[in-house]
This record gives C-alpha cells, sequence and structure tokens, in this order.
C-alpha cells in the first residue's frame, strides 16, 4: 500500500514542525495534576460551567434508557401466568445480559454559540444583562466487553445567564 | 519512535508528550487558525487522551491523533459563530508558524503550497509524512478507506510539485 520511496516526499520530511511551547507544557501538566473531571473544549475553556446544568440532560437520558430497558409490554406480562413468574422474571435478565455495557469515559461541553439579549428587568427591579449561549453536551461511552466499542451520544442545551449591571 | 512507545505501557505523559507533541500540534493546525489555538486542541485532546483506556492499547497513537482530530472539527463548528474580527485578527498569524522556519525560499514556497491543499488532502499528508503513519495507520485514524488515503496522498503530493514548480522560476 504504501508507495516507494520518493525524494519530494524526502524534502516534505525535511520541513521541521514547530515545537509546542513550554506553556502547552506547563497546562497538560496542570490538567492532569487536577482531579479528572471532564476537560472542558478550548471554546469553552474561558466559560465557567454549571455542574447541575451539565449533568440534568444526561440523567434524563439515563432515566430514559434504564426504563426503555427494563419496559415489558403489558400484552407479555398478560399472557404469563402466576406460575411461570420464575421465567418471566428471568428473561428480561438474560435479554439485558446480552446487551453490551457502556461506561463514560470522557464528556466535552463545546460552546456552539452566545447571544446577549439585552438588558432585561428582574422582579425587584434590578437591571441585568440576558447572556443565551448555545453548548452541546457529548459523553463518550466505553463498551467494557471485548469489542471495545465507543459511541458518543450528544444533546444541545441552553444556558441563560442573568448578569446584574449598574447604571448610573 | 512510534513503535518503541508501544513497547512502554508505563511511559509518562511527558514521553508521550516529547514523541508526539511536535506531530500532534502541526496535525491541530488543520483546524486552528492560530498557533494557541492549535495548542488549546492538543491540550484538550491530550489530557483525554491520557485519562482514557485507550492509552493502554497497542494502537494508542492513532486514538490520540483521532482525539485531536476530533476536538478540531468541533472548534470548527464552534468557531463558525465567531465573530468576523476574531476570524481576521486570527487570520493575520503568519500561515507559516506550522514549521521550524524555512531556511530557504524553495521551503517557504512547499509551507505555502500545503496550506493551499484541500482539507482532505492536507491532513492525509501531514499523518503520512510528519505523523509518521501507515496509510492503513491514516486509514484508521481518519476512518477512510486505505485506498481513498492513498489516492488523497498521490494527488496531494503531485498539487504540491506543481504549486513548488509554478512558484520557483
Amino acid at each position: 500500500m504504501n508507495t516507494p520511496h520518493d525524494s519530494f516526499e524526502d524534502e516534505l520530511r525535511a520541513l521541521r514542525a514547530a515545537d509546542p511551547s513550554l506553556r502547552l507544557a506547563s497546562r497538560i501538566a496542570a490538567d492532569l495534576a487536577a482531579p479528572p473531571t471532564a476537560p472542558a473544549p478550548a471554546a469553552m475553556r474561558r466559560t465557567a460551567t454549571r455542574a447541575v446544568m451539565l449533568w440534568l440532560p444526561w440523567g434524563v437520558a439515563a432515566a430514559m434508557t434504564v426504563a426503555f430497558l427494563t419496559h415489558r409490554p403489558a400484552a407479555t406480562t398478560a399472557q404469563a401466568p402466576t406460575p411461570a413468574t420464575e421465567t418471566a422474571t428471568a428473561a428480561p435478565s438474560l435479554a439485558q445480559d446480552a446487551l453490551p455495557r457502556f461506561t463514560p469515559v470522557s464528556t466535552t461541553k463545546t460552546l456552539v454559540g452566545a447571544l446577549d439579549e439585552g438588558v432585561v428587568f428582574l422582579e425587584d427591579g434590578r437591571p441585568a444583562r440576558k447572556l443565551r449561549y448555545e453548548f452541546v453536551d457529548t459523553v463518550d461511552l466505553l463498551s467494557t466487553d471485548a469489542s471495545r466499542a465507543m459511541i458518543a451520544v450528544s444533546t444541545p442545551r441552553e444556558e441563560i445567564r442573568l448578569v446584574p449591571v449598574q447604571t448610573y | 519512535m512510534s513503535a518503541s512507545l508501544h513497547s512502554l505501557p508505563n511511559g509518562t505523559w511527558q514521553s508521550w508528550f516529547d514523541a508526539y507533541g511536535r506531530k500532534l500540534l502541526l496535525f491541530a493546525r488543520q483546524w486552528a487558525t492560530s498557533a494557541a489555538g492549535a495548542e488549546d486542541l492538543v491540550q484538550e485532546a491530550f489530557v483525554r487522551f491520557w485519562r482514557s483506556p485507550h492509552r493502554n492499547d497497542a494502537d494508542a497513537h492513532l486514538q490520540l491523533f483521532a482525539m485531536v482530530r476530533r476536538a478540531g472539527l468541533d472548534h470548527v463548528r464552534a468557531a463558525s459563530r465567531r465573530t468576523a474580527r476574531e476570524q481576521a485578527a486570527a487570520a493575520d498569524e503568519d500561515a507559516h508558524a506550522w514549521f521550524a522556519p524555512a531556511p530557504d525560499e524553495r521551503d517557504a514556497a512547499l509551507q505555502a503550497a500545503l496550506g493551499q491543499l484541500p482539507p482532505e488532502q492536507r491532513e492525509v499528508v501531514v499523518l503520512k509524512i510528519w505523523g509518521e503513519l501507515t496509510f492503513e495507520q491514516v486509514a484508521r485514524t481518519l476512518d477512510i478507506p486505505a485506498n481513498t488515503a492513498a489516492s488523497r496522498y498521490r494527488y496531494a503530493l503531485e498539487a504540491l510539485r506543481r504549486a513548488l514548480a509554478a512558484s520557483t522560476p
């Protein structure tokens, strides 16, 4: 598959990629020394995040997933007479065992848009600037079985911040 | 270099960074308009990589490149919403800063030609030449067939040769 040796490739190879700055290594060291929370993407790095806002959609998604996996149609339950209770309870268990299990390995929060909606007035009459941020939260899930399959689940999210302003 | 790192499952992050930092930074320049932006992408991807189970895989360095690429694509999507002023300021940076200072005009012309390649060809060239990956590894990193990687590489080299011929009297 690889091409034969080419002097033009050697010429390209002779171009030396620029070295990363010492600051980059320091930043990585600082990140790795910190507790293993999700690293914010570059676009988001300067923006404060709210953990509750981040995890709320995933909590809902997880609850929906559990509900979906444990749901049995009413017809199936009705057809299973009382003596077959053990069979009926074992079946979902087997089905769930057959499903690949995924564990979250990383999350990212990407700021995709920001909009200044101007000054609004709070209930107590104080003025505040209304800022609307649009994020896409992504969770990488890694299969715990031998396949090591990885899936990414992305969810859009909006965050509205009211920043008090002073008038003179 | 890559092979030796694969045999070092207990290598420190510094050893990985020493081996791949320059390559990752160059790769990240595909999506960042500034050196600082590229370093942000490398930082994000490297930290994610080091904390993920992938770093123990046999082809961990491919995951590292793939994570930089994904961070870059996310960055591009986010950057599409930025103001024209920010984009113009970023574009002012020297496009040749991808490499160490060029010793002569021909190298400078090569660098400029590389910047003019279509992105899908340029990323293949960067991974193949400066990332020191095989076509099979390039294909896995970019999630494309190996034949596609090879043909993009061939087209890219032809384009670079043409650009170089046109720029030199």
